[in-house]
This record gives C-alpha cells, structure tokens and sequence, in this order.
C-alpha cells in the first residue's frame, strides 16, 4: 500500500474529519456501559465499528502512512448528491491539507441524477481538468469520455460485481451448495466456487483493454474474504480496497424513506424524497449472523475489519487504502 | 408490445402452442451445461438464476428441440448469459457455452456484463445484444454508453425505476433504434439486480429473504458530538447508570423524537375476492397497472419472468395478455382480473407506482 484516503459523502461529514478519526478506548469502560451504548441496535454498529477501525488506522499512521487524498462524495442514492458549491467548498478543504482529491459519483442515476452529476463535473472541471473521479454508472463514464476527456476515472467498486463472501468468512460458515444433480463432492465444487469468485471480469484482457481505453486509471474494489486473483502486473492499474465497510447490495427502494412513505421501502416513488436518512435510520434487525451488519439508507454493508490485516500484510497487494470513519451515506 | 415469456427446463416442446395461444411472442431461456456444473456447480452459473435445476436447461438435445419449436412458430428465442461478474479462468468454459447455444440460433443474448459483450466481439460472435437489467441502465446516458460500444437491440429497463424515469429515459433516446423491456410481474428483488452482490443458492435462505424475515428497527443517528459523550460516560464509570448519569442525558437525548415504528403493510380490509396471500403466492409483484403507461411512452416488450410449473406461471402470463390486448385498460379492469382488493391495496406488491390505481 503506498497510499491513505479517506472518504465523506458529504460536506458535513467532511467537516466532522477530526472527531470521525479520534480513537475512543472502549476497554476502558465497564462491559455493561459498553453494551448499552452499542450493542442491541444494528443502527448504531456504525459508530461502534468507527471506534475499532480508527484504532487501525492509527496504527498504520504509525508506521509512516498518512492521509493524502480525500474522496468525496456518495455512491448509493442520487437524492444525496452533494451540490456544486459543496465539491468547490471540499476540494479547497483538501488543498489546504495538501491532500489529493477525488470526486466519488454515485451509482442508479436517471436522467436527474446524471445531469446533477454534470454540473458537479463541471465545477470539479472549473477547479482541476485532470482530477480523479471515481465512476460507479456507465452514464457518468459517457459523461466523461464525451464531455470531460482529461479527467482520470477511477471504476469505483459499484461498477465491479465481484460476489462478495463477507456473509460466509467464519471458519463455521460454508458456502451454501446446492448439490441437487450434481455427482461432483461440495468439496471440490466449493473449492473452485471460491476461485470463481476471486477470479474477476477485470481479468478479461478484452475488458481490460477496453477500459484503458476509455482513460481508467484505478479500480476500487471492496474487501472480501475470497481476495482477488490478481496479475503480477496488477492489470496496470491502481487498486484501491475500501475498508471497514463492505457493501453487499444496494436498492433504489429505501427502508428509511419507507418508515415516512411506507411504500418506499419496496418501491421507487416520485415523490420528493425528505431524506430522512439525514436524521435516522432503518435497519433490519439481522439476528441470524453474529458480526456487524447493517442496512444504512438504500445500501446493506457487512463489516469487513476481520479482514485488514490479511489484506495489509500481502505483498504488492493494492495501492490504496480508502477509510470510511462512517458509512459513507 | 409484445410479451416475452421465461421459459425452464419444465417447458417441453409441446408446451410451446400452449403459451403462443396465451399471448407469448418471445421466450427467454438460461442454459448450464453439465460440464459447467460439475465443475462450478449451480450458484456461479452463466446466468442470474442460479438455485437450481427447475431454473435452467442443462440438456442440449431439450433446448434445441424447444428453440426449434418456437422458430417454428414464427417466434423468437433470447438466451440469458447474464452473469455479472466473469473471470478469466471461466472465459473458455463460457466459450464453449455460448458455441453450443449458437447451435440453437438464438435471436439475441441478454448480457450484464460489459466484459462479456467483449468477448463476444472477439469471437466474432455477433448476435443482438439485450442490454440486461443487471446491466443497471437507468439513464439515457448509460444506453448511449453500451450502445456506442456494442451491438445493442434492447434495453431491459431496471425494476427500480418510476414510469416518469422511464419515460424521460425513453424520451431522450428517440433517435437510436433500440427497444425497451420491462418486468411486468413475478419476484420484483428486494434490491436492484446491478448491485446485489451476495451468492444465491437453491439449498440456502438468500440475502433478500434474510432482508424480508427480519424485523426493522428504526433510530436516531447519534449527535455529532457522540464521541465526546462517550468519552464522558466511560470515565464515569457504574455512576452513568444513575438517572442524572450522562449516559442517561445522552440515551434520553438521543431517544427523544424517535421515527415511527416501521410499518410497511396495510391493514388488510376486504372479505371478498382471492385473499392476499394467495395472489400473492401466484403474482407476487405485479405491474398490471403500468401498462398503459408503459405503452404510451413507447416500451415494446413485456417481460414474464416466472418459472416453475404450467400451472403456475400460465395465469400470470394470460392476465398480462388481457391488460395488453385491452386498448384502455383501467386500473378497475386489472384489479378484476387479479380478484384480490387486499393484495392490490397493498402497494408493496406493485411492481411499479401508478398513483391514480390507489386513489
């Protein structure tokens, strides 16, 4: 890893920046006080994984890496993205620490989603031709291939459909194997589903070529449990790997606006969203697994911090490691 | 508009003038070889649907006998290869799969993934492209992107969309010659089919059903200020759990002005017609409604994705016949055809949202 960055969706947040990373010992507290802060409540799992996570980061500060790119920006509701004067306000944010920037875009963007998405484009454009972007919808790759070519697009880990095994990575958990007319063992099925899933469509040379054609620079990819089969040369491309928070799936129809609009926990609507997502959350309780998991907004993550240190100690593994103090939403 | 009608390894050749006479214009099938299986086995599979055997033809000789039938019949067959996802390492076996589904002469393939439409190119393979849901277009922009890249004929519109989205989408892609489909009834996801990255598995409860069974807790985001509140409440030790502790002042502040309990059903309210969850259990989302809708901006074909039995998947596939055949049909019309009032009262189980068929 020769790179730290650091991710807010939002102008907010951003500005949280020193509190989002300030280590608090919960060792030092009594277990109940612990359990009642914390526990019990799959909405809150975010900021007890805040608290272990920082503590990681720490550690690799320690060892010589420090921050040195914000990404920001959301990647999972179009009702969310941030304005134009919010970019121009968090890119100068990132200047002034002498950091990088990169403008993370969202995913599912219709036709009011992808013409936010341009102005925003065009305010980062005014600031910096050649900046990152990181793409999560092939409409915004368009965007740039047509109307911003010097920009460096980055496919952010939305546009990589890796499976992701974070439900399964417990030694007592094995992959589900349907064996219905199959005479192979589950063994050996299991053993090359595992491979099957590390190897990636970003290994396809055509597919490669493609995108390097397009001007991608970087991919990101979200941390599994099965890895990457990646090449010695590692595509050619920068890999980013997101940590501690892992997105399993992604809906338009949103659990937290249903709690005000019923209807939209299971369907789109056009009613004005009143993001009510900026005050609280819905989350199913998910009593069926023992480890952080969590619906936030239209998005379900699964804690991936069991899985950092493996990630950390290969060798030539990724380039960049992208930190989200909270769940990016 | 036409219907096009999912098609399993239960649909034998014979069954083919059954759906015809129903309505059917276009089928869809998947296809796993043996060889795939027994080396893969069902859930990393070609296609989306990976929970087994009822979901896929494995036989050659079944699905060359059914494609024939239906090129008989003067009707099209669309083949899915509609994984997300293809490493290198499956790239020869998926070769070998997409030569032997070459033999059955599909009219088109209904891809995801942009890696694949790649390969396609380079084995010179040059059939009509259907852009698949999984290929997550919900944009005129993101259409134009495949379309300048790869052969596209259609766009399988995502379930997750409102008919004004599409409509726009529709609106501002006049000037290719692409199609539009769309869901129209059966399973709708409970997240969008582009970005659900779990593994999905015939002998195992799925990441959406986890979703569905479990209860919805909403709660306050915590203040900005959480960390200095814990910082607090943990230096003072067993005298937080006192009333005037500060973690009673941040628990009670943190609590004040709760949501709503989530509540997504509706009181069920009639005693009449099918009870809900028996529409339910045959349509499970339905999108009848939409219709009209959807053929007036200009959507030509009607996707019915279902599989399982005849029995099963027939009344779906005649009561979407009956919406379209009908020049106006009301919301009125629809909701007789499917007899439930409960099941149509209750807006989760639409497909789409028609505003004026809840009025």
């Amino acid at each position: 890893m020769n790179e730290l960055a650091i991710h807010f969706p939002n102008l907010h947040d951003l500005l949280q920046l020193d509190e989002s990373l300030r280590f608090v010992d919960l060792h030092s507290g009594t277990p109940q006080l612990v359990t009642a802060l914390f526990a019990q409540n799959p909405n809150i799992y975010d900021y007890a994984v805040n608290l272990s996570s920082a503590q990681v980061i720490q550690t690799i500060q320690e060892q010589g890496h420090d921050f040195s790119r914000l990404y920001f920006g959301q990647e999972f509701c179009q009702n969310l993205i941030p304005a134009p004067e919010d970019i121009e306000q968090a890119y100068y944010f990132s200047r002034q620490l002498e950091w990088n920037f990169t403008l993370v875009t969202n995913a599912c963007n219709t036709e009011t989603g992808t013409e936010a998405n341009r102005q925003n484009l065009q305010r980062l454009h005014d600031l910096q031709p050649d900046a990152e972007v990181v793409v999560n919808d092939w409409a915004i790759m368009h965007l740039l291939n047509h109307d911003f070519p010097d920009f460096r697009p980055v496919i952010g880990r939305l546009l990589n459909k890796q499976v992701r095994l974070n439900l399964f990575n417990k030694s007592s958990s094995k992959l589900p194997i349907f064996t219905s007319g199959i005479e192979n063992s589950p063994e050996n099925i299991s053993k090359a589903q595992i491979r099957a899933y590390a190897d990636v469509s970003l290994s396809n040379p055509d597919y490669l070529d493609f995108l390097k054609s397009l001007g991608v620079t970087g991919v990101d990819f979200d941390l599994t449990p099965q890895g990457l089969i990646r090449p010695a040369d590692g595509w050619g491309l920068n890999l980013g790997h997101y940590f501690p928070w892992t997105v399993m799936a992604l809906a338009r129809n949103c659990p937290t606006a249903g709690v005000l609009q019923h209807e939209r926990t299971f369907i789109v609507t056009d009613r004005n969203c009143g993001r009510p997502c900026r005050k609280f959350n819905c989350s199913p309780a998910f009593n069926m697994y023992d480890f952080p998991i969590q619906q936030r907004g239209p998005a379900l993550f699964v804690s991936n911090e069991d899985l950092i240190e493996t990630c950390l100690n290969q060798e030539n593994g990724f380039e960049r490691l992208i930190y989200q103090p909270l769940i990016p939403l | 508009m036409f219907i096009t009608y999912g098609l399993d390894t239960n649909d034998t050749p014979d069954r083919i003038a059954d759906y015809v006479s129903n309505g059917a214009e276009e089928f869809f099938a998947g296809f796993v070889p043996r060889e795939w299986l027994e080396k893969y086995g069902w859930e990393v599979c070609p296609n989306r649907r990976s929970l087994g055997g009822g979901y896929n033809y494995t036989q050659v000789s079944e699905l060359q006998a059914t494609a024939a039938e239906i090129h008989r019949r003067g009707c099209r067959l669309n083949l899915a290869i509609n994984a997300q996802d293809n490493g290198l390492e499956r790239l020869d076996d998926l070769r070998r799969t997409v030569e032997t589904m070459e033999s059955f002469n599909p009219d088109g393939y209904i891809i995801a993934d942009p890696a694949l439409m790649c390969s396609l190119k380079r084995w010179g393979i040059d059939k009509p492209v259907h852009l698949s849901t999984g290929a997550g277009c919900f944009s005129s922009a993101a259409v134009r992107f495949y379309c300048e890249h790869f052969n596209v004929r259609r766009v399988v519109i995502p379930r997750k969309m409102t008919l004004n989205e599409m409509r726009r989408m529709i609106e501002s892609l006049a000037d290719l010659h692409v199609e539009f489909e769309v869901m129209i009834i059966g399973y709708r996801c409970f997240f969008n089919d582009e970005d659900c990255h779990s593994v999905h598995s015939g002998c195992h409860r799925n990441l959406c059903g986890d979703v569905l069974a479990s209860q919805f807790i909403a709660t306050n985001r915590f203040p900005d200020n959480w960390k200095q509140a814990t910082e607090d409440i943990l230096s003072s030790k067993m005298d937080a759990f006192r009333c005037h502790s500060l973690v009673n002042d941040f628990c009670l502040k943190w609590q004040r002005n709760e949501p709503p309990d989530p509540v997504f059903k509706t009181p069920l309210k009639s005693s009449s017609g099918l009870s809900s969850c028996l529409a339910s259990s045959v349509f499970q989302n339905c999108g009848l409604c939409a219709i009209r809708e959807l053929r007036d901006m200009g959507v030509h074909a009607l996707k019915v994705p279902l599989r399982g039995s005849r029995d099963f998947k027939l009344p779906a596939l005649q009561v979407v016949n009956a919406v379209m055949r009908n020049p106006d049909p009301t919301p009125e019309f629809c909701r007789a055809l499917i007899g439930s009032p409960d099941f149509c009262d209750q807006r989760h189980n639409c497909y789409y949202d028609v505003p004026e068929a809840h009025r």
